[in-house]
């Protein structure tokens, strides 16, 4: 592999739906770098991900991964390219055993003692049937399996949605264990925000299909924010300085993405700092201008 | 060489590989025993209708039963390609270094090898166990059980190539039984329609009781059936291997386009 900046590059995916358009999707991932990639169900996530690793053809656009065209060079670039899916995709009449033995003959770097350090790290029975195995489990042995043979970049597809904190968090960890190599990188997608606030150098919005934030995390949330009024002095709120505004009986809040402006602007009024839950919440609600 | 993709496999397909070996062994040797009884046990002793029942019985067993068990047991089924879907296997593979074009030569060769040690193993029992039901190699039954493999190696050929395009078993099924349905009623109907025509043609004299004509019809409608299946099963190798090659084909052409 040559060098690279980015392990993700997308200019301008598109990819055209029954009812759905994935619409001039870009962003990047750079390397050695963990990205959130957030948006709401349908938004587009999946569809974005399969295109990245090829599993479904894009209309047009551009993919790179390792500064190599995703299609060009599919098969150095899946070498070292790992991927975590929703759900364990191996048969549950299989044990860890026979997965290992599957394994080390698809990916040429795959690392036996690796993988069963994993595994003993995870405390998974070797010689148990994975369909006894339970959804967390499922999990560490996939994760397990994705670290097990060197692979630069880790693909994760709402991995931790269905976990208990507990698990979460121990598979957190072990990204940011794996983030500790500064050549390898995370696209991490989930609707599942805090994971995404604890872990991730930037973050990736996407709404019905067309990117609506893209950038580094803390820069995300240093200019966004929620100036809380009143529904008489929400009247004297520009329109063009804010996202969207929640209204219910207590008064109004609003998102603004200058937050430091809106300070200044209205200094009257409370303003708080945000989160990702919140900045998602108001741009999905943004068609809507106001809502409850 | 992708060891671990033939393993999978074959460890997924296990117990079928294993209850059609017992049920194999087991007819052979429940075979091997009633002939015993037929040369010095007690089946020696009976009447000449039950004896030659059993004779019959036991030939058939050895030269088309075991052989039709074996196929069954040693070829890729729908179940499997189906279960790739389900456990979300196949989308899973599309992440590997892995072509399609490799992906589908597995797959393909997988099950041919399937095919080719049942046929070894059919055609060795027919060796075998003609001689041992004291007749000469019967060549007709062998075109048969040759047709039978051609028959059956299209069927599953068929249904492993609507399971990849359709990933659903029920339709799957469905839908080779009725292409299977149409292929018989036509070739059943076709065959109807040429005796009736016969029948027609030699009416006065089945009417008359003269029947010599209508054997004469008959007689050549089955030389015409035997030279037609004798030029066929030459042909059997040649369109099994055509079959593997479309399946291949096929195969590479499905996972190369993905998911829609």
């Amino acid at each position: 592999m040559t060098d690279y900046e980015n392990a993700i590059e997308i200019n301008n995916l598109t990819k055209k739906y029954d009812g759905f358009k994935l619409d001039n999707v870009s962003f990047s991932v750079p390397k050695g770098s963990i990205m959130g990639f957030i948006g709401q169900n349908g938004a587009g996530k999946t569809t974005t991900i399969k295109a990245l690793l090829n599993i479904i053809r894009r209309d047009s656009g551009t993919i790179k991964i390792f500064g190599m065209d995703n299609i060009e060079n599919e098969l150095e670039i899946k070498e070292n390219l790992a991927v975590v899916f929703d759900e364990l995709p191996i048969h549950d009449t299989l044990n860890i055993k026979n997965i290992n033995i599957i394994m080390r003959d698809i990916f040429k770097k795959w690392n036996e003692k690796t993988f069963f350090n994993y595994i003993e790290r995870f405390g998974l029975p070797i010689k148990k049937k994975i369909g006894q195995f339970s959804k967390g489990m499922k999990m560490k042995l996939q994760i397990a399996i994705a670290l097990s043979h060197d692979a630069k970049l880790l693909v994760m597809d709402e991995a931790t949605t269905g976990l208990d904190p507990v698990v979460r968090n121990e598979i957190l960890d072990i990204f940011l264990e794996y983030l500790q190599d500064e050549n390898n990188s995370i696209l991490m997608s989930s609707h599942i925000t805090t994971d995404l606030e604890k872990i991730a150098d930037s973050v990736t919005f996407i709404d019905k299909g067309k990117i609506l934030l893209t950038g580094y995390k803390d820069d995300i949330l240093e200019n966004h924010g929620i100036i809380k009024c009143t529904k008489e002095e929400y009247q004297n709120i520009d329109k063009s300085d804010f996202i969207s505004a929640r209204i219910n009986d207590f008064g109004v809040s609003v998102m603004v993405n200058d937050f430091q402006m809106a300070q200044r602007k209205y200094s009257g009024y409370i303003a708080e700092k945000t989160t990702l839950e919140e900045i998602m919440l108001y741009y999905v609600n943004r068609q809507k201008g106001e809502w409850s | 060489m992708r060891k671990g993709i033939i393993y999978r496999e074959l460890y997924l397909n296990r117990k079928r590989y294993i209850v059609g070996f017992v049920i194999y062994v087991a007819m052979v040797f429940i075979g091997i025993l009633v002939r015993m009884s037929m040369n010095f046990g007690n089946l020696a002793h009976a009447d000449e209708e039950v004896f030659s029942g059993m004779d019959v019985i036991t030939y058939y067993m050895f030269t088309l039963a075991t052989p039709l068990i074996l196929i069954i047991s040693f070829a890729e089924t729908p179940e499997i390609i189906f279960s790739d879907y389900k456990s979300n296997w196949t989308r899973f593979s599309y992440t590997f270094p892995i072509t399609p074009k490799e992906m589908a030569l597995y797959k393909t060769g997988i099950s041919f090898t399937g095919y080719l040690i049942s046929v070894i193993i059919s055609v060795i029992n027919f060796c075998i166990f003609c001689p041992l039901c004291d007749r000469k190699f019967d060549i007709f039954n062998f075109k048969i059980m040759i047709v039978m493999i051609f028959c059956f190696c299209l069927t599953t050929a068929t249904e492993q190539i609507l399971t990849y395009k359709f990933k659903n078993i029920t339709l799957t099924q469905t839908v080779t039984s009725l292409i299977f349905t149409v292929i018989f009623v036509a070739g059943g109907g076709g065959m109807a329609v040429y005796i009736s025509k016969g029948m027609k043609k030699y009416s006065v004299e089945i009417a008359s009781g003269d029947m010599s004509e209508m054997d004469m019809f008959l007689e050549d409608l089955t030389d015409k059936l035997q030279n037609f299946m004798d030029v066929f099963v030459i042909f059997v190798p040649f369109l099994i291997i055509g079959i593997f090659a479309l399946e291949y084909l096929l195969t590479k052409k499905i996972l190369d386009r993905r998911e829609n």
